[in-house]
């Protein structure tokens, strides 16, 4: 997106250049279009998360009043009553923002922060549709884990620094039960990861075109099993009901948040619907194809962007709103699944959230691993077709391969197009020579020494 | 425009990280809350590993971020709320202290300086620029981890080129250990919750009244010493048989031939050895009586393995080293019977 706006701008400054007879140049590695595509990013991003807290806030109103026979909302704001959540927004900033007398007031005031920009920058780390991603990681997947990891940090911090012996609870068994629940949830994001051999999700979404039978979720039947093994581990590492034990508002007041009111109260609540819609939209990527709909119909007909595609072309844009469209439709579907089950399951205790981490939740994920490796290592069929992978590599290549092309344009710039396709079949060989075969590694050696 | 592009924004972020590395370092030291310690030591942390990711090394950064970030931290604030005092609460750091503190914390610091400023690669400006593409490495990381190295496939030298086979290795035996962790930390913490019946069944004497008797003392020693032996013998045996001690004094070359000329049966025996013996300890220490047979038979296997390992060897030390061997190993048994014929109490009455 850097390039395209300094692209942009110095189009602009060219035309500035015949009106008015300067010499403005910018390059494509200009720090403006940098700043200007990281500002456009977290502006998105954070329209996701906040105007996503606000839908889905007065989602779950409607959702608990229909599974509870009542209507839910319906003045505020017309017919069903859409403008609740804003009305009640517009309560939390006129609410006074209370300090308790014994609470430690730097992290007590922090902590909401901690919480909400740990669930905002795993969003960084988000594709949400070919290539439509603010930081393209070849570590995405594992990186998105561990930034959602710290979420827990703000909850403990207030916790702690509330001073109340009600938060003080609710933040221990939140510490427990996250600490305890990342372990299978990791195991099953490795599944994924080990089946698409790569940790880029723009890669894995991708691997994953074509007829739905191409998710992963139906790769083999431990991958199907994993992914409701994942999702429960979801539902408990976002701390939603029926393991809200943090919260507990039948026994711990209302935990870690007893003390919190305003606008800080409201924080914890957009990174607790934040993360609902992350882990969401990471379990569609991981196992129901990301951006992929059920039936490829931009991609049969050549309208959507190959994978790693650089150029920008209408009919490829249109195919990624579309995309865009299916995750959020998937990760939207995954979250109210998650409301569904809050207002229909009773909440555990602490001990049998525990039980179900580590007596059902950890076997389930080893063993569901064990399978998907057995499944892989074996090459037993599975309904996604082989031929869609070969055309996927890792971002990595891609950007090799960009940045050869680059350079091979440099030092021949009167033929461009000659050198490129010779930088591609150099290119081409890394994938044999990082292939794990040991036999075929003296043979790749030289290009992949290139390469790498 | 101009002063944005005029900026050089590699080392205004690489400033930026480090200046916060820095100042949360300080902030942890200067405080005295053990819970914004905590706090501040994450936001150290987290900068630390936004300058891996400008360095291009996203998958260090990543794992900065999972492990000392994530779950070090974690785990911290879950050890301190649990078992903090109110003395700990707020820390007081004596004078001596601050002292003590500060001598080890500069030594570890010109260690480290003294350590940079040594590797000559680092001493001149990188001529040519990081491409993105030099910070895709998670995939040679993780083959590299798995035993193949794509990153050093035109090593020339066969002796390197041996040692190429990845961090295969000790990824697997750090992943035991900390398996070994998990599972001693997991019975620790259930032993404690019951009430100690494991430990307190079989030793039921306190701490402070427990005295070792002078043939307890030789036989722990004589233990120790055996299987010091053992592992010595084993791993030297390893060492000169698989690895490249091509230097080396002229003594230890000569040892190591000796070691290289012994048949190739006995280090796995040695190596078994070494494992009964310490299936040994557990037997003594659970059944007692049963313990004298082993503690017979164990010696009498080492002495006639060794005996017919020096077979080859024409010097005297083919009679004398396997006796003065067998003597010492039967020395602690023929005590301890002693011991249980005259009626004095023994070890193993008194553990019971």
């Amino acid at each position: 997106m850097a390039n395209f706006i300094n692209s942009l701008l110095n189009a602009i400054a060219l035309t500035i250049n015949e009106w008015v007879g300067s010499t403005m140049y910018l390059s494509n590695e200009n720090a403006v279009g940098y700043l200007v595509a990281a500002g456009i990013h977290i502006f998105l991003l954070i329209q996701v998360v906040a105007v996503g807290a606000l839908v889905f806030i007065w989602m779950e109103r409607k959702i608990a009043g229909r599974i509870q026979d009542r209507l839910g909302p319906t003045r505020v704001g017309g017919k069903f009553g859409w403008l609740q959540t804003l009305a009640d927004g517009i309560k939390l900033i006129a609410k006074e923002d209370v300090c308790p007398k014994d609470a430690d007031p730097m992290l007590f005031k922090l902590a909401p922060y901690v919480s909400f920009s740990a669930g905002f920058s795993a969003y960084m780390l988000l594709p949400f549709a070919n290539g439509w991603v603010a930081v393209a990681s070849a570590v995405g997947a594992f990186l998105i884990v561990a930034i959602l990891g710290l979420e827990v940090f703000g909850v403990i911090l207030a916790g702690y620094a509330s001073g109340s012996k009600w938060s003080l609870f609710g933040g221990m068994r939140e510490a427990a039960q996250v600490v305890s629940y990342e372990v299978p949830m990791g195991m099953c994001i490795v599944v994924p990861i080990m089946i698409c051999g790569t940790m880029d999700l723009v890669t894995i979404g991708n691997m994953q075109a074509g007829l739905f039978t191409n998710w992963l979720v139906f790769h083999d039947p431990f991958t199907f099993l994993l992914f409701w093994v994942y999702f429960t581990c979801a539902t408990a590492s976002v701390n939603r009901a029926p393991f809200d034990l943090a919260e507990a508002e039948s026994e711990l007041v209302a935990g870690f948040h007893t003390e919190y009111s305003g606008l800080r109260w409201s924080f914890f609540f957009m990174a607790e619907y934040g993360s609902m819609f992350l882990v969401s939209a990471l379990a569609s990527i991981l196992f129901f194809g990301g951006w992929n709909g059920p039936i490829p119909i931009f991609e049969a007909s050549g309208l959507a962007y190959a994978p790693g595609e650089a150029d920008w072309h209408l009919t490829g844009f249109i195919a990624n709103c579309a995309g865009v469209v299916n995750l959020i439709l998937k990760a939207v579907l995954g979250v109210t699944v998650m409301m569904w089950v809050r207002w229909t399951l009773p909440r555990l205790r602490i001990d049998q959230v525990m039980t179900t981490c580590l007596k059902y939740c950890v076997p389930l994920a080893a063993f569901c691993f064990l399978g998907a490796v057995g499944w892989k290592l074996a090459a037993l069929p599975s309904f996604n077709h082989q031929s869609m992978k070969a055309d996927v590599r890792e971002s990595w290549i891609y950007q090799q391969q960009r940045i050869a092309a680059e350079e091979a344009s440099k030092t021949a710039p009167a033929t461009p197009a000659e050198v490129k396709p010779v930088a591609q079949a150099a290119i081409a060989t890394p994938i044999q020579a990082i292939s794990p075969v040991a036999t075929q590694l003296p043979e790749a050696s030289v290009s992949g020494e290139n390469a790498l | 425009m101009i002063p944005l592009a005029m900026i050089n924004w590699h080392t205004f972020f690489f400033l930026f990280f480090a200046l916060i590395t820095c100042g949360f370092a300080l902030a942890v030291l200067f405080t005295s809350n053990i819970v914004r310690m905590a706090f501040y030591l994450t936001l150290c942390l987290g900068a630390a590993s936004g300058l891996f990711f400008l360095a291009g090394a996203e998958f260090i950064g990543a794992m900065q971020f999972m492990i000392y970030v994530g779950g070090t931290l974690v785990l911290l604030i879950f050890g301190v709320m649990l078992t903090a005092q109110q003395r700990f609460i707020s820390m007081e750091t004596s004078a001596s202290e601050w002292v003590l503190a500060a001598i080890v914390g500069s030594a570890l610091l010109l260690l480290l300086v003294r350590s940079s400023v040594a590797v000559e690669d680092w001493t001149e400006p990188r001529t040519s620029p990081v491409t993105l593409a030099d910070s895709k490495t998670s995939s040679p990381i993780g083959l590299a981890l798995s035993g193949i190295r794509v990153d050093k496939l035109e090593e020339e030298n066969p002796a390197l080129r041996d040692g190429m086979s990845g961090y295969l290795l000790p990824f697997v035996i750090v992943s035991v250990h900390l398996l070994v962790v998990l599972i001693g930390a997991g019975y620790m913490a259930r032993t404690k919750r019951r009430g100690g019946p494991i430990v307190a069944s079989r030793v039921s004497i306190p701490t402070t009244e427990r005295r070792f008797s002078f043939f307890e003392k030789t036989g722990l020693f004589k233990g120790m010493a055996i299987n010091a032996i053992l592992a010595v013998l084993c791993f030297t045996g390893l060492a000169s048989k698989y690895g490249s001690l091509a230097e080396g004094s002229n003594a230890l070359q000569k040892g190591l031939g000796y070691v290289a000329a012994l048949p190739p049966w006995l280090l796995p025996t040695l190596g078994v050895l070494f494992a009964v013996n310490v299936l040994l300890m557990y037997v003594v220490f659970s059944w007692q009586k049963w313990g004298v047979i082993g503690l017979f038979l164990v010696p009498l296997i080492q002495t006639w393995c060794l005996c017919t390992a020096l077979a080859g060897y024409e010097s005297p030390t083919t009679v004398v080293v396997p006796l003065i061997f067998l003597a010492v190993t039967l020395l602690p048994v023929v005590m301890l019977i002693g011991l249980i014929c005259s009626g004095r109490p023994s070890a193993w009455s008194r553990m019971e």
